[in-house]
């Protein structure tokens, strides 16, 4: 059994007295994807929020290769290896595609290997490519999804997450998009994947994890939450 | 047309040092999208200090320049990450007014018990020298304030496009959450570019200094000015900064010419009103996205 | 009696022995404090005068000065030249015109001005104040380089005469913000500072509600400053055109609780006390402290002297408790017109941005009482049809027609007045309010405002199934939530026409099939629905008719079932042919 890369003990946060994770604990090993899911305001996105280092758990423990990270601030995080691209994608508009891939390089360990990230990313994504001078804001939403994801691969991550990033792509998007995750994972790299997407989430990761009112309910491989009866009623509408 | 070419002359020379005087304020406006009432205090912080220098020591303001650009810089940092930060975090960006207000108080108060509240000078010997050239009279000192000024512009343009720390600057300004899940420290780079807009103050006041008599009253025009700068040229860029200025140069030496010495100020205003409504994000636009 | 007038009668008794009890102070007090109070009295007359404008809808003015100054010098000018017979009246009228100066001023400006927002207006009024103060200086006629005298012509010694006049002009100013706050101009001045856009969609008359908050906040200020100018005896430019009043009400505010109605007279108490008596004396140094002071309340006092009494930043201001049973029906939106006649249309609209082309010749009709979804590739151009449509854009070409009448390039808030309601991806709450107060703006507003507002609101909230978070503060909700709030907020607004911008992006199926649940009953009440959406599971299950855009043109219409199978469709958007799930 491999040493978990990331370990998650016990997060909890309150957004100014309001509840959002309430002992939240799982683990990601080395090269593997998992999956949260849950309803809107379950805790997912505070918990990778909390994982990056954007907000400080208010209790539990963060490890990630064996290093203690609960009380690193963001930038830190992604020093060591963990890069979360958030929900919205948030690219940075008036910056070209060239100059956002640059900007997912700041970090010093991602510097060092950025012409082969450059080069991974743009045959990744052929049609960046082709744009790299154009402004990101002035892509469409699938467009500036594929921005984010490629700006995150710059960073040089081993471990990935992915907060809804089918958020407002049109199914021919989400195809391509949930493609992509695949590829990526083929890759070695481990993958946080936040979605909303249940079915096709849960088809392309390993393991997944079910979060409710901030706290994990169930917990399983891929395989077993789709045929799980909770899980098809509640979130397949089956 | 010779007293017109050389109002314009007059306006541009003045101008210039106006832009530099309120670049970092246009900066700071742009980027953390903080009004910062306090920003005329620096630059009569730069004068103070070169006045300092020199009655210590002895030494010419041009020399000291980049010695109290570079303590306004140290200043700039240290007043960011440790009181106005911290300030916004504990209730919110509106109260950086608050803060940035009661520091332009103390400061101006701490400057009128330190140096008194009489008018003082570093204006060098050289200073009175002039030159003609076609029938328009320029002092020396004019000219060199003129380059300074323009130079050190150019430097925070060149920095803000071609460096990685201009580009860092800019994506932070945009969108402050994604720079940090890039890995960028961005109460650092906050402080850092509050350090420069201090730095670029102080250089400033060290040449207004020069040409003209200070007082710790001066520090209100030159928050006001920095307004004037940011709604005429437009927020955050250089370029921006250094249009505004000009334009303000130019429309107060033409107007105290034309209208009369009283003058200025009201016109100024006035343009800065009908700006506003006409055209509020400057002529050259917001340089980070009207954040209105 | 009910509560509520039960607690607004003890409130006003509250009051009135409060203006008793300072009015009694002279009697017993030494010129020193009565001079303190006076100031006291005359901060926060300006400080609530300005906090009408500013603390209610979120507009902050530099410029208070200028308003100040106008009428100071105003009723200056008027007793110097102006010949009304006694001095009693001279005053009057004086004080009276400096009032109307103040007002006229802001009422010609106002229009340009309010147009402005955040900084720029703020910057703008300190523009104004500066004009004035240098105009007065420059030019003879305002004589302010000189200064003018004035003498009221009392009997009355001075500091007791001045200590009513300020205290009944702290109590005109307080009455006004009472009055203002608790009044349907209040909500609506509230619900601008929340999010001006989404008032003005709700159907608040937003520049309306602006001016008229400018006008009266000026006229009060005008007023104190003509009295002010009395109360020096003498006045300059430079001892009424001051900038350190226009920053010191923004700070009593602040310091007191901006939006408040007690905040900014509480500010203005303790920064008067502190300045002028626990740190009276050497001048640079009691300013000094005073900076020091302000910087260290700004720590210890994040929202306000009244923001330590209280959690949520805005009470409510009509008071009622919400319904806690839940009503089945909801205010019915009125069918008008034939039922034959498409309730929108679009006829060859075509809209180009620098070339592009975004909307190309696209004809769409809308049946009434239908559900339809428009879907597409993103940036197809589906939010500029809504653009459109809503009025936030004028078609480059072509026709809109809502109802049989051609709308295209009406303003948005008349729109809603004809019964459009827009529901957009991005929820946008008024964040500091609670869910009720929330649905209660629009039903305030919407198409000019419910008869019964608060039944309509109540109704609104039931039928989103949020009557038990109806206090709940609009920001603490999920996103879930938020969307079933947009939705009771625009409901609420009774229209007859609603255009959903993707109302399920981001649900999980149980969160998805609520929604749908919602757009159905809102469609057997007899609202048309207009949806954009990508979930097709919702598309396929609720659309009577879809209609597909790519690239800026209609590729395919339809009922779902058909629409889904056409290659063109599946090519642009699906990419691979729908199947059922597991």
């Amino acid at each position: 059994m491999t040493a978990p890369l990331l370990d998650v003990q016990n997060l909890a946060f309150a957004y100014d007295g309001a509840i959002a994770v309430d002992g939240v604990s799982f683990d990601v090993r080395p090269g593997e994807a998992v999956a949260l899911l849950g309803a809107n305001g379950a805790g997912k996105s505070t918990t990778v929020k909390l994982v990056a280092g954007v907000l400080k758990p208010q209790r539990g423990r963060l490890t990630f290769d064996g290093g203690d990270t609960t009380a690193l601030p963001s930038h830190a995080v992604v020093e060591r290896g963990v890069t979360l691209v958030p929900e919205g994608r948030l690219v940075f508009p008036r910056l070209s595609v060239i100059e956002n891939l640059q900007m997912g390089a700041y970090a010093r360990r991602a510097k060092a290997n950025y012409a082969a990230n450059l080069e991974r990313v743009f045959a990744l994504f052929p049609r960046l490519a082709d744009r790299r001078s154009q402004a990101a804001g002035s892509m469409s939403g699938g467009e500036q999804q594929m921005v984010a994801i490629a700006r995150g691969l710059m960073s040089d991550p081993r471990l990935l997450m992915l907060d809804e990033p089918s958020l407002g792509l049109m199914p021919k998007a989400v195809n391509e998009l949930f493609a992509l995750i695949r590829t990526i994972r083929e890759s070695g790299i481990a993958l946080i994947l936040v979605e909303q997407n249940v079915f096709q989430a849960l088809e392309v990761v390993d393991r997944a994890y079910v979060l409710e009112k901030g706290r994990v309910t169930l917990s399983g491989t891929g395989a077993e939450l789709l045929h799980n009866d909770m899980v098809r009623k509640s979130f397949l509408g089956l | 047309m010779v007293r017109l070419v050389q109002s314009l002359v007059d306006g541009a020379l003045q101008g210039s040092v106006l832009s530099l005087a309120a670049v970092g304020f246009s900066l700071i406006f742009g980027v953390l999208q903080i009004i910062n009432l306090s920003h005329g205090v620096i630059v009569v912080l730069g004068a103070y200090l070169a006045l300092m220098l020199r009655r210590l020591w002895g030494v010419d303001p041009l020399i000291a320049l980049p010695a109290v650009a570079a303590v306004c810089f140290a200043f700039g940092y240290v007043y960011q990450r440790y009181l106005i930060s911290p300030a916004i975090r504990r209730a919110n960006l509106l109260y950086s007014l608050l803060v940035t207000y009661g520091v332009a108080l103390v400061a101006q108060n701490a400057f009128t018990l330190v140096f008194s509240p009489d008018n003082q000078s570093i204006r060098p010997d050289y200073a009175n020298q002039f030159f003609r050239i076609g029938g328009v009279t320029v002092n020396v000192l004019q000219i060199i304030a003129f380059v300074a000024s323009v130079l050190l512009i150019a430097l925070l343009a060149f920095l803000l496009r071609r460096f990685p720390l201009g580009r860092t600057i800019r994506a932070t300004a945009e969108q402050a959450l994604a720079a940090r899940l890039c890995g960028v420290d961005v109460d650092e780079v906050h402080a850092l570019t509050f350090g420069l807009s201090a730095a670029f103050a102080g250089a400033a006041g060290v040449l207004i200094g020069m040409l003209y008599p200070f007082a710790p009253t001066a520090q209100e025009n030159w928050t006001i000015y920095g307004f004037v700068v940011v709604v005429l040229g437009g927020a955050g860029s250089a370029a921006g900064a250094l249009l505004g200025g000009l334009l303000l140069g130019i429309i107060g030496a033409l107007t105290s010419e034309y209208i009369g010495p009283a003058y200025p100020n009201a016109v100024v205003f006035l343009v800065l009103v009908l700006m506003l409504l006409v055209k509020p994000n400057g002529l050259l636009g917001s340089a980070f996205g009207g954040s209105r | 009696m009910g509560r509520p007038a039960l607690r607004r009668a003890g409130a006003a008794l509250a009051a009135l022995l409060v203006l008793a009890a300072l009015a009694a102070v002279p009697l017993h007090a030494t010129p020193f404090a009565l001079r303190v109070v006076l100031n006291i009295f005359f901060g926060a007359a300006l400080a609530t005068a300005w906090s009408l404008l500013g603390g209610l809808a979120g507009y902050w003015s530099f410029g208070t000065s200028a308003f100040l100054g106008l009428g100071a010098f105003t009723a200056a000018l008027m007793q110097e030249h102006g010949d009304f017979g006694g001095p009693v009246a001279r005053f009057v009228v004086s004080v009276v015109a400096g009032g109307a100066a103040a007002g006229a001023l802001a009422a010609v400006i106002g229009y340009p001005i309010l147009r402005l927002r955040g900084a720029y207006f703020a910057i703008a009024m300190l523009g104004v104040s500066l004009v004035l103060g240098e105009l007065s200086n420059s030019v003879d006629l305002f004589e302010g380089a000189l200064g003018i005298t004035l003498d009221p012509g009392t009997s009355i010694a001075p500091e007791v005469f001045f200590y009513y006049l300020f205290l009944a002009l702290a109590a005109l100013a307080f009455g006004v913000a009472v009055w203002v706050r608790y009044s349907r101009l209040g909500y609506g001045l509230i619900a601008i500072r929340e999010d001006e856009d989404t008032a003005r969609m709700l159907g608040v008359p937003t520049e309306r509600y602006k001016l008229t908050g400018f006008v009266l906040s000026a006229v009060l200020i005008g007023l104190t400053g003509a009295v002010y100018a009395y109360s020096l005896g003498y006045i300059t430019t430079s001892s009424v055109f001051r900038s350190d009043l226009s920053f010191n009400v923004v700070v009593y505010s602040l310091l007191g609780g901006m939006g408040t109605l007690i905040g900014p007279a509480l500010g203005a108490a303790v920064m008067t006390f502190l300045t002028e008596v626990v740190l009276g004396g050497m001048l640079q140094a009691h300013m000094m402290l005073t900076g020091l002071v302000i910087i260290a309340l700004v720590f210890l006092l994040p929202n306000g002297i009244v923001g330590l009494f209280r959690r949520r930043r805005a009470p409510p201001a009509l008071a009622g408790a919400p319904a806690q049973r839940s009503e089945q029906a909801f205010a019915p939106a009125a069918t008008a017109g034939d039922m034959g006649e498409p309730i929108l249309k679009f006829v060859g609209l075509t809209r180009t941005f620098r070339g592009l082309r975004a909307i190309d010749d696209v004809d769409l009709a809308i049946a009434p009482g239908s559900i339809t979804t428009i879907i597409g590739p993103n940036g197809a151009g589906k939010s500029t049809l809504f653009n459109m449509a809503t009025g936030y854009l004028a078609p480059t070409e072509g026709e809109v027609w809502y109802e049989g009448r051609r709308i295209d390039g009406t303003p948005t808030h008349r729109l809603n007045r004809a019964g459009m309601a827009r529901v957009f991806q991005i929820a946008k709450p008024f964040h500091g309010l609670s869910v009720y107060e929330n649905v209660l703006v629009g039903a305030l507003f919407g198409r000019d405002g419910a008869r019964n507002p608060r039944k309509v609101a109540e109704e609104a909230l039931a039928f989103a199934h949020l009557s038990p978070l109806a206090g709940e503060v609009a920001s603490s909700l999920p996103v879930g939530h938020l969307r079933r709030l947009e939705f009771a907020r625009a409901l609420a607004t009774r229209p007859r026409l609603i255009l959903a911008d993707e109302p399920c992006a981001g649900l999980n199926p149980v969160e998805t099939a609520e929604m749908m649940a919602m757009l159905q009953a809102a469609r057997r009440r007899g609202a048309t629905v207009v949806l954009v959406e990508h979930d097709m599971e919702t598309v396929m299950k609720i659309s009577d008719k879809v209609f597909v855009i790519a690239a800026g043109k209609l590729i395919a219409e339809g009922p779902p079932a058909d629409v889904v199978h056409r290659p063109e469709v599946i090519e642009a958007y699906l990419g691979k042919p729908l199947e059922r799930l597991p």
